[in-house]
């Protein structure tokens, strides 16, 4: 039995198990116990204690295969418990236990050992959060319980990996893995899969306000009146300004007006495609909402992400945009009939667009003079086409 | 402000997981999540989002972690793993610029911890 911090005489078969390795906690205060073997906890914490309170730290093993409990529980004279289970799952036990005197004190303590495994991610407690420890009853604990799916968290060099019976969890963590666009990505590959069943081209065209999109469309529905097919959907935060304008020229316009949000989801399309899409539909424009950021992040379930960037926005704009340039195969310069009146040098456009996505198509477009048209429209003719 | 959509899928995502939990969950205490420098996720936007997305939740009040991952690529010409300088893909060592990313664009949700 520890002289000093009262740990109890069962220690001594507990520890015998250890591997080797050593294990100091710097308390606050002196009461010198060492145990042979090694811990880490990522994570220190102080508490505060009244005279005569007893903190509990009690290393347990459950007897499962690489699972142990580590219990700190304190106990204040007012009756008060504390109690903070947390299990790691590796296989080793050990208990001590310690007694404060008379004296009021606190301290914090740091566990350290060697023997090979960290955890890197904060604890989260039920309580403050904070981990500190005081005499108002409130009880935290945290569990970690591995399904070998979060290898970055705890490296285990040592042990089999367990559970932790369910009635000593109080928290338990599970992993995922899983992206924070999945259910849109589902739902965008559904998209994908509807449209290729068709026999449809969508391609989704991502610019800011007032790159040129619409006008753009206009003239490229009235060139493939008659000769292609097409369907689009337009999404602006307020009025069907865009729609009124694309109507009329051989092709069904469906309006999304996104009201908050500053992009089209997956989920907005999958709704709105059987009404747009009707039969001999070749090619589906979806013309996004105006923004280079946030557009960018969600998949529709395009076979063709564009960007757009006028002459007028700033050469370095893909630089400063990257997701959105980087992501799209495809980047349309338009408004080039500007150009000589806006001291801009498309190249430079093209160099800053190929920093951040060196495959790029580059196509240059003037929808107002005609320029670069034919470009544009051969490109989608072979998309359609498949050529 | 996409991150406000993203919180409320991420939300939405963990408690269709919760619903496969054997014994109940009451709430979600901690939330460690992965992002990717072109990720297109701006980490302070969506801590200040995140809030207001999770009320009423069963992720109210959880604290969210952050493991940042900067862009990696694999050079198609040298092979070289390199990682340059955000936004730029281009190859560090020989300046190829047929690169494949290999991490850095993901957003991630790694795990929770509940209670």
């Amino acid at each position: 039995m520890c002289e000093d911090c009262g740990c109890m005489e069962g220690n001594e078969k507990a520890f015998s198990e250890m591997a080797n390795g050593d294990h100091s906690h710097e308390h606050g205060h002196e009461h010198g116990h060492e145990h042979g073997h090694g811990h880490s906890h990522g994570h220190s914490h102080s508490h505060t204690s009244t005279p005569g309170e007893i903190h509990i730290h009690i290393h347990l093993d459950s007897g499962m295969a690489g699972a142990s409990v580590h219990v700190h529980t304190h106990d204040g004279l007012s009756g008060s418990h504390h109690e903070q289970p947390h299990a790691h799952p590796h296989g080793h036990a050990h208990s001590h236990e310690h007694f404060h005197g008379e004296e009021a004190h606190s301290h914090g303590h740091v566990h350290t050992h060697d023997h090979g495994h960290n955890h890197d991610f904060a604890h989260a407690h039920v309580g403050d959060g904070q981990h500190h420890h005081s005499a108002d009853g409130h009880i935290h604990a945290h569990a970690h319980l591995s399904d070998g799916a979060h290898d970055h968290v705890h490296v285990h060099p040592h042990g089999d990996e367990g559970e932790l019976p369910s009635e000593q969890r109080r928290s338990r963590t599970i992993a995922l893995e899983t992206s924070v666009l999945a259910s849109n990505d589902a739902k965008a590959k559904q998209n994908r899969e509807w449209l290729k069943a068709r026999g449809v081209v969508a391609v989704n065209l991502i610019s800011s306000p007032g790159s040129g999109k619409t006008y753009l469309l206009e003239k490229t529905l009235e060139a493939l009146e008659g000769k292609i097919k097409c369907a689009v959907i337009t999404g602006d935060m307020q009025t069907d300004n865009d729609a009124r304008r694309m109507m009329g020229k051989g092709a069904r316009v469906v309006q999304i007006e996104t009201r908050s949000a500053c992009h089209l989801d997956a989920m907005q399309i999958a709704e709105r495609l059987a009404e747009v899409v009707d039969a001999g539909v070749k090619l589906l424009f979806i013309e996004n909402v105006g923004n280079l950021v946030c557009p960018a992040a969600f998949d529709l379930g395009e076979q063709e992400k564009i960007a757009l960037v006028s002459v007028a926005e700033g050469e370095d704009k893909p630089v400063k945009y990257p997701v959105l340039f980087h992501g799209a195969g495809v980047t349309v310069i338009t408004k080039t009939d500007l150009a000589p009146h806006l001291d801009v040098d498309i190249g430079k456009y093209k160099e800053s667009v190929r920093k951040v996505q060196p495959g790029a198509r580059i196509i240059e477009v003037s929808a107002k003079t005609g320029a670069g048209m034919a470009d544009w429209l051969n490109y989608l003719h072979r998309i359609v086409t498949g050529l | 402000m996409h991150e406000l959509s993203l919180a409320e899928s991420m939300i939405e995502q963990l408690a269709e997981a919760l619903k496969s939990e054997s014994s109940p969950v009451t709430r979600i205490e901690k939330i460690d999540l992965e992002i990717g420098s072109m990720s297109g996720v701006e980490k302070d936007a969506f801590e200040f989002v995140f809030p207001f997305a999770a009320e009423g939740t069963v992720a109210e009040g959880a604290q969210l972690t952050f493991r940042e991952v900067e862009l990696q690529v694999k050079c198609m010409d040298c092979g070289s793993v390199t990682s340059p300088e955000y936004p730029f893909v281009s190859c560090v060592s020989c300046g190829s610029s047929k690169t494949d990313i290999l991490q850095g664009k993901d957003f991630k949700i790694l795990q929770m911890e509940v209670s």
